[in-house]
């Protein structure tokens, strides 16, 4: 019962978050449109002004983006078949997607260390999903910038990822429940980041279908995160 | 010197935009985006309005808006938030927010309902013509202090109870509807309901009347609204 209900609390707390996520670009934008049918001004400002907007309808075109992505791995029977997956290059090809946004933000720093053909069951958009989620994570909750670690190693047997940051971190509490659908650090009133609530649950949902396991830590607030991904690598006879 | 608005809001872009738009109209504009720093800034007197989001780092809006008015502060607040239930409006307004604009909003219509809190908040600071102070009934009101002296012993008033008062003086002897009071005291059409004026009526009666039942300064006038006179006047 009172599993229920914190589920609808959350619920609500994700409608809030969406509703919240979807307005403030939408709001941006109107107040622009706005604006520039009733002022004047000089071609530089304006094009400032067309390029702010630019990125309000990225971050709309994101944000749907991201809700879609997520009712179909939530969907049963909607994924690819695990096939033989390059993961070293799959975890390259989602980091270099979002370097260039990262970088161009300017504040922090990538740092990429994989070895080189690690091979697994998989269905390579879902884990370019998990490396993505866990790298947005990690940008979000660390808005001071800083280092970004993206580690991949076969660790006996067992492929293993790991996203660390110099960010915000967490208490053991929020460490317990950061996996569950809809569960965002804060309250809905004192938010520390933008977005709904579903990045880390996604990310266990696809890792636990790979038979895989994901675990996050943190050394307390402010001293930064990190997640762990393992799943089961193909044996070297398969790697061949 | 142009009046200095304090925008306190996390998104960037929107900031910016309030910004640019509002210097462009003649206001002077600071920004914060964290709940803790704008106390802080409001604290130091600067600002003559807050535009205030609710969804903030540090403290949410709310707790803002909360924490100023226990400590006396009047600086009008303009809530400018994408929480739009009723709920979050109503809380946004009995904190003390003097109006509440959700989001996405017309640039325009902000702007007209900032200059209209402007004239208010002048109208609030503005004495009577006879004075700050009212007497009546062997009560005196100081209007700018929010405070009473009564029979019965000294009262604090709310603002918007001294300003109901300053308006009922104004028009001594002259029925003011309760519509006038929502516009003139609270300057939107959502909130409060009227019987909440009723309320704060009945609240001031409980105050300054010997009688509160058979008022003889603050008198209903059936189906229209309220009038005062300074001389005791039975209905």
């Amino acid at each position: 019962m009172r599993e229920e209900i914190d589920i609808e609390h959350r619920q609500s707390v994700f409608l809030a978050a969406t509703s919240h996520e979807l307005k403030t670009p939408l709001t941006s934008l109107r107040m622009y449109v706005d604006t520039l049918s009733v002022r004047e001004f000089p071609a530089p400002k304006r094009a400032e002004i067309l390029e702010t907007m630019s990125v309000d309808l990225d971050r709309l075109n994101d944000l749907i983006d991201r809700l879609l992505q997520a009712q179909k791995v939530l969907t049963p029977g909607t994924g690819l078949p695990f096939e033989r997956t390059d993961i070293s290059e799959e975890t390259v090809r989602a980091v270099s997607d979002l370097a260039h946004r990262i970088e161009f933000a300017g504040k922090h720093r990538l740092n990429v260390d994989t070895e080189y053909g690690l091979m697994a069951l998989a269905d390579p958009r879902r884990w370019q999903l998990v490396v993505k989620n866990l790298v947005d994570n990690a940008v979000k909750y660390s808005p001071n910038g800083g280092m970004i670690d993206v580690f991949l190693v076969n660790r006996n047997g067992k492929i293993e990822l790991t996203v660390s940051d110099e960010g915000q971190g967490f208490t053991p509490d929020e460490g317990a429940r950061i996996f569950e659908r809809f569960y965002r650090i804060g309250n809905e009133d004192t938010r520390r980041t933008q977005g709904v609530g579903l990045g880390l649950y996604l990310v266990r949902e696809i890792v636990h279908s790979m038979k895989g396991t994901v675990a996050a830590h943190s050394q307390g607030l402010g001293k930064g995160s990190q997640f762990i991904v393992t799943i089961p690598a193909l044996k070297s006879e398969q790697n061949a | 010197m142009p009046e200095r608005i304090l925008i306190v809001e996390d998104e960037e872009h929107i900031a910016a935009g309030l910004k640019l738009n509002l210097e462009a109209e003649g206001f002077e504009t600071f920004h914060v985006a964290d709940g803790l720093k704008a106390i802080a800034e409001i604290r130091s007197g600067k600002h003559d309005l807050v535009l205030l989001d609710v969804m903030l780092p540090g403290a949410s809006g709310f707790d803002v808006c909360e924490q100023i008015r226990a400590e006396g502060n009047h600086i009008p607040i303009l809530f400018l938030t994408a929480r739009d239930s009723d709920d979050a409006r109503v809380r946004g307004l009995e904190l003390g927010g003097d109006d509440y604009v959700t989001k996405p909003f017309s640039i325009r219509e902000l702007i007209v309902r900032i200059r209209a809190m402007f004239r208010r908040s002048e109208w609030y600071r503005k004495a009577p013509e006879q004075g700050s102070a009212l007497s009546f009934g062997g009560s005196k009101i100081d209007l700018s202090a929010y405070t009473a002296d009564t029979p019965n012993g000294a009262v604090t008033l709310t603002q918007k109870e001294c300003m109901i008062l300053k308006l009922l003086a104004e028009h001594e002897g002259h029925v003011v509807t309760r519509d006038q009071i929502i516009e003139q005291v609270w300057g939107y059409d959502r909130y409060p309901s009227t019987r909440t004026i009723d309320n704060l009526i009945v609240r001031l009666r409980k105050f300054f009347e010997e009688d509160p039942r058979n008022p003889r300064h603050l008198h209903t006038v059936y189906a229209a609204g309220y009038k005062f006179t300074q001389a005791a006047v039975s209905e």
